[in-house]
């Protein structure tokens, strides 16, 4: 099965139709997946496992609820992450604390070119100043760290940001923008220069 | 990685043998989508119809006077449903906003737009259920069914037919000269009127058939008309205007 070289739509009608195409869906979203539910819970690889099984027994009855204007990953994603938020709240536990996550893992290009955007200057980061950067992020609500996480971590454009968590463009762009105001200001309070 | 992800896919595939799980059909999430639009749909409506039974309300200029003519109980019966048609506006309103949200594409208009987007829709139904006076009907049936309920038309008939306290209304019998004309009130009663000392709102046509409210002064068998205003306020026109006898139109419906 050559499951990466058909469209989203295809792989959705030929899981339709033939059932044990589902493996390639899977197979194709699973270790993005993985790590999405791990930066979003810090669960066990065991309980990832569980949250995956149950998420994609999800996608699978939901098949035909499948819009085909969204793109399957963000779709996929969108299931993953309410059933991850689903058990978090089972378990009265909140989104993991994004300083507990490595901080290689941060695209830090992302980060410089989304904290330039509201200075102008070109911020260059050395892992101390990352290290605020995250501590920073840490301190707004779940709501803002659901939207940084897919920004930074994975990498998501706004529109699929939108899609995955089902708010206004004009809500995740104004949230990354209030958050980005706010780092800023208190790098400078802090005295951290771009230069250091 | 590679034996997890093996793992994981036939886990799941297992289960959806075991268990025989199949697709939710493509009628369930039709169905769905139906369902969530009509409950929009509905909301606006509720949202839109409260409104104009206010407006409804608003448009009567006399408005003020009722509690002055009325009972206690009937000022709260008042009250309540001047509430209940507000509790009606907001809630569908709100429930219009969040149930457009759950539409299949509904999050991503922004929350503004929405915003605008329903209030559009609630004054739309509102003002046309007002013009329609579907209000009107939908008070009748509302006091057919519930009669705590009182219907604004019929306090305010009871408020206008208080001659000894200064208020008349009812529908011109007969235009006798310029300053003279006899009007039929809502116990029937046959009123000659004199109108040279009275002030007559502009709105008002003096033409037989059409109702108006007078406000003067009771003085033996005459009233002393001081002002002559039409019986629907701004609109001037009533669910009873194209009926041949408003007077009993009115009274049967209320």
């Amino acid at each position: 099965m050559k499951c990466d070289e058909l469209s989203d739509a295809e792989l959705v009608e030929r899981v339709r139709t033939d059932p044990p195409y589902f493996e390639c869906l899977i197979l194709l979203f699973e270790s993005r997946l993985r790590r999405y539910v791990l930066r979003l819970t810090g669960y066990s690889s065991s309980e990832i496992d569980d949250v995956l099984q149950e998420s994609f027994i999800l996608i699978y009855k939901n098949l035909n609820g499948y819009d085909s204007s969204l793109k399957l990953q963000s779709w996929v994603f969108r299931i993953v992450h309410n059933k991850s938020i689903d058990c978090l709240r089972k378990r009265h536990q909140t989104i993991r604390s994004l300083e507990d996550m490595p901080i290689e893992d941060i695209d830090s290009k992302e980060i410089s070119d989304f904290l330039s955007g509201v200075t102008g200057e070109d911020f260059v980061f050395a892992k101390e100043k990352m290290q605020f950067v995250v501590s920073a992020l840490d301190a707004f609500s779940e709501e803002a760290k659901e939207i940084f996480i897919l920004r930074f971590w994975e990498g998501r454009d706004y529109k699929e940001i939108s899609d995955i968590l089902k708010k206004p463009i004009g809500t995740v762009s104004a949230i990354l923008h209030r958050s980005k105001t706010e780092i800023v200001k208190e790098f400078r309070k802090r005295g951290l220069k771009n230069d250091e | 990685m590679m034996n997890d992800d093996l793992l994981l896919s036939r886990r799941v595939l297992d289960q959806i043998a075991r268990e025989n799980i199949q697709p939710k059909s493509r009628m369930y999430f039709f169905l769905e989508a139906l369902k969530t639009w009509f409950l929009v749909l509905i909301s606006i409506f509720i949202g839109g119809h409260s409104l104009g039974i206010l407006i409804y309300f608003a448009s009567h200029l006399d408005f003020a006077l009722l509690p002055l003519f009325l009972k206690t109980d009937e000022k709260v019966l008042l009250l309540f449903s001047v509430l209940v048609w507000f509790v009606g506006l907001v809630l569908g309103s709100v429930f219009g906003y969040r149930r457009y949200r759950k539409t299949k594409k509904g999050y991503r208009i922004e929350s503004f737009n929405l915003i605008l987007l329903v209030i559009v829709g609630v004054f739309g139904v509102g003002l046309l259920s007002y013009k329609t006076e579907a209000t009107v009907y939908f008070e009748q049936k509302l006091h057919k069914y519930l009669p705590v309920y009182q219907p604004w038309e019929s306090l305010k008939i009871r408020v206008w037919s208080r001659p000894e306290e200064g208020l008349l209304a009812g529908s011109i019998l007969k235009i006798v000269d310029e300053k003279n004309i006899e009007m039929r009130d809502f116990k029937g009663e046959v009123w000659r009127l004199d109108l040279s000392q009275s002030l007559i709102r502009k709105r008002v046509s003096l033409e037989e058939g059409v109702l108006v409210k007078v406000i003067g002064e009771l003085k033996q068998n005459d009233f002393l008309v001081k002002e002559v205003r039409p019986w629907m306020g701004r609109r001037g026109k009533g669910r009873c205007f194209y009926q041949q006898n408003k007077v009993d139109c009115l009274k049967n419906n209320y």
